[in-house]
């Protein structure tokens, strides 16, 4: 769906003469159930389609909806706000571990800075530092998010709940999310504009008066799911909702300092969940700002491989990845420098290796014919450029010895041979006459090695509590929970699948550090492991395998290889990428 | 940070910088980033290194308080972010072997005989 302008009206203005549109303004379509638009078959082969969704995260505290008003839940959330996380209807397996993430990071970023703070009052100015060490004392624990589950339990819906531990945690999420479009303190739901009106009249006026003070501009934005409204229908529907808040300020549509929005789940989408009418109104926190996606689109980029990671998942691999100001991010597979320009965009110093000597020295031309590279790619947006670009490889790395808990995240997409293939250094005996100007050769480089290689490193130079973010290919009959890579040294936070095509998808793995490099601990994990071996290092065959060579295989005709095909896509494909 | 990962060299680090030219960019100053890495950094190498580059401001020593300092925090980034080898080699103390750096990018990568 499109996103609805913003429109915004008042308490009567004592602005000179009244607008004429409001006598006129049109009815506002009576709710009604869902049943109404698809029919009960239609309705239960959806809920059927979504059960079970996979919510990508190894462990995320999940409510359900209600939940936090339990005795359990109330203990679960105590201390915490509650705030409506609206999100875009894609990437669903993605969502959560995103705002996860982001929140976790906030947490940390805010605690050390009052640890800061305080060690800074202490020393400083004793007398008047009473106050800080009290509000330390408050230190928030548990997981980074409570998440109660979206009306009707149904977890494909894009209205999840988030228990976090502040305002300011919400602000710091809402600054660097991609997925939810916006983080509401919600002021009433309910199933029929009627009872939303109702629920809004109820709300405490000690609380409207906060927001709703004669001295704070505000607008209104109404947001419609799944349907649209015209702009004299939105102008309607705020002129009802209106009596309920009685706000004083004046109303501004530029720069508001409060906004609040009216959020209208009214499906008329097949290609959309199929959930009931809900009503939703509340205060804006934070609003994404998904306007980089634009900024780096890769249409618009000068120097791109095959392979260039779109901008929307780079941004969401580096927010998985908890990137941020100052940290230290490493792309062993830099390629066109597609992962780190996001990170750089984050304000991180990165640095980025490849083993091809093209891709990463020499560019291309662009169409100007000027030289493009990974540099250009940075100068051409006013980023940072990478700290360090390196030619090397990572199954023989140049890493000094004993170097270790340097980087605070790998973010990569590692080549499986899909559609391109990784190479290595290899040790063989052949003259080299001068060394000056000698091409080494390489060899095939299966993702089973990759993979070992990447998670060792990973484990020696991460800082404990430092990510590696990786994609690994998957396929009907090909991905199975066990070959996700594992390491003694790191854990898995989050398993994340994006469809590409009805054969072929992917998945972002997340993992953190969670104690210092143990040598001897690894080598022994590996040694009772055995030589690395990943089903995933014979899916190009299959990936490239034409209907008739697969039907054949199966003893099948084309025709009915087909068939069979159309019931093995996966179930979500269309509805939710 | 690098050394030298010839098979059987022992003695690979540090890397001694051959520059022939250097270029100087501008970078954002993050003490917190700087405080993250010093422990990291073998003191004596990155002051060769910078020396190298032309950088010869640097102490003979650092240590942990220094990094109150803000004169000193400058210097360091300036060393460690700011001086970029564009063009000339990386050469292992143990064999002589020379990684040449060219575009502003070493190329380590190894030959045959050597991994």
């Amino acid at each position: 769906m499109s996103e609805q302008a913003a429109a915004a009206a008042g308490p009567a203005a004592p602005s000179p003469p009244p607008p004429p549109v409001a006598e006129a303004l049109p009815p506002i379509p009576p709710s009604r159930s869902v049943s109404s638009f698809a029919s009960e078959a239609e309705l239960e082969a959806d809920v059927a389609m979504y059960t079970g969704l996979p919510l990508g995260s190894e462990n995320s505290m999940v409510l359900d909806n209600g939940g936090s008003s339990t005795p359990e839940g109330a203990a679960l959330t105590a201390g915490r706000r509650r705030y409506l996380c609206y999100f875009m209807h894609r990437h669903l397996e993605f969502r959560l571990p995103e705002v996860e993430a982001l929140a976790d990071a906030a947490r940390r970023r805010l605690a050390s800075k009052a640890r800061r703070d305080a060690a800074g009052s202490g020393s400083s100015c004793s007398g008047s530092g009473a106050s800080n060490g009290t509000a330390e004392a408050a230190a928030p624990s548990g997981p980074a998010v409570v998440w109660e589950k979206p009306f009707g339990n149904r977890a494909e819906s894009p209205f999840w709940y988030s228990h976090l531990d502040s305002d300011e945690v919400a602000k710091d999420v809402a600054s660097k999310m991609m997925l939810p479009k916006v983080l509401l303190e919600v002021w009433g739901e309910a199933d029929s504009l009627e009872g939303l009106r109702e629920q809004l009249a109820a709300y405490p006026q000690a609380e409207k008066d906060k927001w709703g003070g004669p001295d704070q501009s505000f607008k209104f934005i109404v947001e419609a799911w799944g349907h649209s409204y015209t702009m004299r229908e939105q102008v309607a529907l705020i002129e009802s909702m209106e009596p309920c808040c009685r706000f004083e300020g004046p109303i501004d549509l530029k720069n508001p300092q409060n906004r609040f929005w009216l959020i209208l789940v009214r499906n008329e989408v097949r290609s959309l969940p199929l959930l009931p009418d809900r009503y939703y109104f509340g205060r804006e926190v934070g609003v994404a700002d998904r306007s980089p996606i634009n900024t780096y689109d890769l249409r618009r980029r000068r120097y791109l491989g095959p392979t260039s990671m779109d901008t929307e998942m780079a941004f969401l691999m580096c927010n998985m990845a908890q990137v941020g100001r100052g940290s230290l991010v490493m792309d062993p597979f830099v390629g066109t420098g597609s992962c780190l320009v996001p990170a750089a965009h984050l304000g991180a110093y990165t640095i980025g290796t490849d083993i091809d000597v093209r891709v990463i020295k020499l560019g291309k031309k662009d169409k100007a014919g000027r030289p493009v590279n990974v540099w250009t790619n940075f100068q051409d947006y006013q980023l940072p450029p990478p700290i360090g670009l390196l030619r090397c490889d990572l199954h023989t790395h140049p890493f000094r010895d004993g170097l270790e808990e340097v980087l605070h995240a790998i973010v990569c997409d590692p080549p499986y041979g899909v559609r391109a293939g990784g190479r290595k250094s290899v040790p063989k005996q052949r003259e080299i006459r001068s060394r000056e100007d000698y091409i080494p050769s390489t060899d095939p480089y299966s993702a089973a090695e990759c993979m070992h290689d990447l998670l060792e490193t990973a484990a020696r130079m991460l800082t404990v509590g430092g990510r590696l973010v990786y994609f690994l290919p998957a396929a009907p009959g090909f991905y199975s929970e066990e070959e996700v890579p594992r390491h003694p040294m790191l854990e898995v936070v989050s398993n994340c699948e994006q469809h590409l095509t009805s054969r072929y998808t992917r998945r972002l793995i997340t993992m953190q550090k969670t104690k210092p490099y143990d040598a001897a601990e690894a080598q022994a994990y590996y040694e009772a492991r055995g030589p690395p071996k990943l089903a995933i290092d014979d899916m190009h065959e299959y990936i490239y395998k034409t209907p008739a060579q697969l039907a054949a295989e199966a003893g099948l005709t084309v025709e009915e290889y087909r068939e069979q095909q159309v019931l093995r896509v996966p179930r979500n494909r269309g509805k939710n990428i | 940070m690098l050394q030298c990962h010839i098979k059987g060299v022992q003695n690979g680090y540090p890397l001694k910088v051959e520059a022939e030219k250097v270029e100087t960019r501008e970078m954002d100053f993050e003490p917190d980033f700087l405080r993250h890495i010093f422990p990291r950094i073998n003191w004596p190498a990155l002051r060769e290194a910078a020396a190298a580059m032309g950088v010869s401001d640097l102490p003979e020593s650092a240590s942990e308080e220094l990094l109150e300092d803000d004169d000193f925090l400058k210097k360091f980034h300036h060393a460690l972010l700011e001086v970029h080898l564009e063009e000339g080699s990386l050469v292992c103390p143990e064999t002589g072997r020379k990684f040449p750096v060219s575009g502003g990018i070493p190329n380590l990568l190894l030959q045959e005989d050597e991994c």
